[in-house]
């Protein structure tokens, strides 16, 4: 009996993972990091999280999650509160909708980026036009320009975590 | 243990897929709505900016320690590089602050034998708190920091935010533990500044970039690149005389002003209550006990209170 209480925890932990790995990234955004090439410019690394975690394991990450995600990233990064939970709520929809897993799952790794490459394209730029928007003035892009290569750079990296992330914890999950 | 499912499992997973869809739209529609609700009612937002912020604070601050060992190491590294032109630069400031401080000391002589000629009433002492960066929303969203002092060590709504090169920013959002400042560079700061040589006025605003521009100085005002920019003291946001930039550029009427504070190097600010209501005084709540018994605002309603 005690053996199976704990089996079930231990079940729900791995299942929290993919949520509780994406808020840690999106900490990392807001930590004060000074690199000398890109400055302050910090990756997105909130939306790798959110785009990984809904193609592997939706069942483990529902829109629900990219909403939360979203609103952290919100809140911690001083947009306008909304915009990324809107923005994650369509990457969510995108990735992890039912047609569209076969484009994307199973597929090797460099299709994987090229995807990640145009939903990024598009979650900035729809960040960009909203928050815009909500300010009612254009938003200075040159450093949005310069967010998009430095995550789209650090993909791989992030990528290579999260799929040994699942490898090894979400395994029995 | 197998048994047949009752429905067509193609057409329960396609159920599924709508159900989920429509999940999705009903988030994207409150994300919507919170983002219009963000307009109306800014105090809610900033408050529940507030409580993540504080919420995530220990976890922020447990974080930032070894980045902050990291950034150091790296421009350890870069400063080793440039050492010798660092230290012929040194040299010559040191000497340029050394005939500044006998200046700055004859100055505090002559002014304090002229206050008390005056009898002139002493300005009550400014209160400070020493906190530390713990996030940096860079992008070009906001231009926010998250320092670790709150309501607890006694920072407030409106608290001026200095480094030790000038002007960061102005507290915006305080909780228990943790308070977010607006950087001068963030799209909705403005601060009443004046241009030093010349004495021209205007406001300083952010636009999300690394520099800031000067609204309304006319355009008659003679304002040329160099030229030091610091506060005004109008509208009693800060007091006068704090550095806040230089003019960088000035086309035709545009000035674009080189803020002091260089975002890359801030680790430690201090916060900084002197006493100032600003024009917005006492009515936004979580003002703490900082507004002075002087406060106009404070003293009006009570005098209004009394029939």
């Amino acid at each position: 009996m005690k053996r199976a209480l704990w089996m079930k925890l231990d079940a729900t932990a791995r299942q929290l993972t993919p949520l509780g790995s994406a808020i840690v990234f999106t900490i990392l955004v807001v930590l004060p990091l000074d690199l000398p090439v890109i400055g302050t410019v910090s990756p997105a690394w909130p939306l790798i999280a959110v785009y990984v975690w809904s193609l592997l394991r939706p069942d483990l990450f529902p829109a629900v999650a990219a909403f939360a995600v979203g609103l952290l990233y919100d809140a911690l990064g001083g947009a306008p509160i909304g915009v990324n939970a809107a923005v994650f709520v369509v990457v969510h929809l995108v990735v992890a909708g039912e047609r569209q897993r076969l484009f994307f799952y199973g597929k090797p790794f460099p299709l994987v980026w090229l995807g990640f490459a145009m939903v990024l394209f598009g979650a900035i730029a729809a960040g960009w036009l909203l928050s815009s928007a909500w300010n009612g003035m254009l938003l200075p892009a040159r450093m949005l320009l310069l967010q998009y290569f430095v995550t789209l750079g650090l993909f791989p990296l992030a990528a290579w975590v999260l799929y040994g992330w699942r490898r090894v914890i979400l395994r029995q999950v | 243990m197998n048994e047949r499912p009752r429905t067509d499992p193609r057409s329960a997973v396609a159920v599924r897929g709508v159900v989920q869809r429509f999940a999705s739209l009903g988030l994207i529609v409150t994300a919507v709505c919170l983002m219009l609700l963000g307009k109306v009612d800014t105090v809610l937002m900033e408050r529940f900016r507030s409580t993540v912020g504080d919420t995530v604070a220990p976890l922020l601050e447990a974080l930032s320690t070894p980045t902050e060992a990291v950034s150091g190491t790296i421009e350890g590294v870069h400063d080793l590089v440039t050492l010798r032109d660092e230290n012929a630069r040194l040299r010559a400031e040191r000497e340029r602050m050394l005939r500044w401080q006998a200046v700055a000391l004859r100055l505090e002589a002559e002014n304090t034998a002229l206050r008390k000629l005056l009898n002139l009433v002493p300005e009550p002492d400014a209160r400070y708190v020493t906190a530390r960066v713990i996030a940096d929303a860079g992008g070009s969203f906001a231009q926010s920091l998250l320092v670790n002092g709150g309501r607890a060590d006694g920072v407030g709504l409106g608290h001026a935010v200095l480094s030790s090169e000038g002007v960061v920013g102005r507290i915006v959002g305080v909780a228990e533990h943790s308070a977010r400042v607006l950087l001068i560079t963030d799209l909705n700061s403005r601060i009443p500044a004046v241009v030093m040589p010349s004495g021209a006025r205007g406001v300083l605003a952010g636009d999300n970039t690394d520099r800031a521009r000067l609204l309304h100085s006319g355009t008659d005002a003679p304002i040329a690149p160099g030229d030091r920019v610091v506060t005004s003291g109008d509208a009693g946001a800060f007091p006068p005389g704090l550095p806040l930039g230089v003019v960088a550029t000035n086309d035709d009427g545009r000035i674009s002003v080189a803020p002091h504070a260089g975002r890359n190097r801030i680790s430690y600010v201090e916060v900084i209550d002197f006493g100032l209501a600003g024009i917005l005084g006492s009515r936004i709540e979580g003002g703490g006990a900082s507004a002075p018994v002087t406060a106009p605002g404070r003293e009006q309603r009570r005098m209004a209170a009394t029939p």
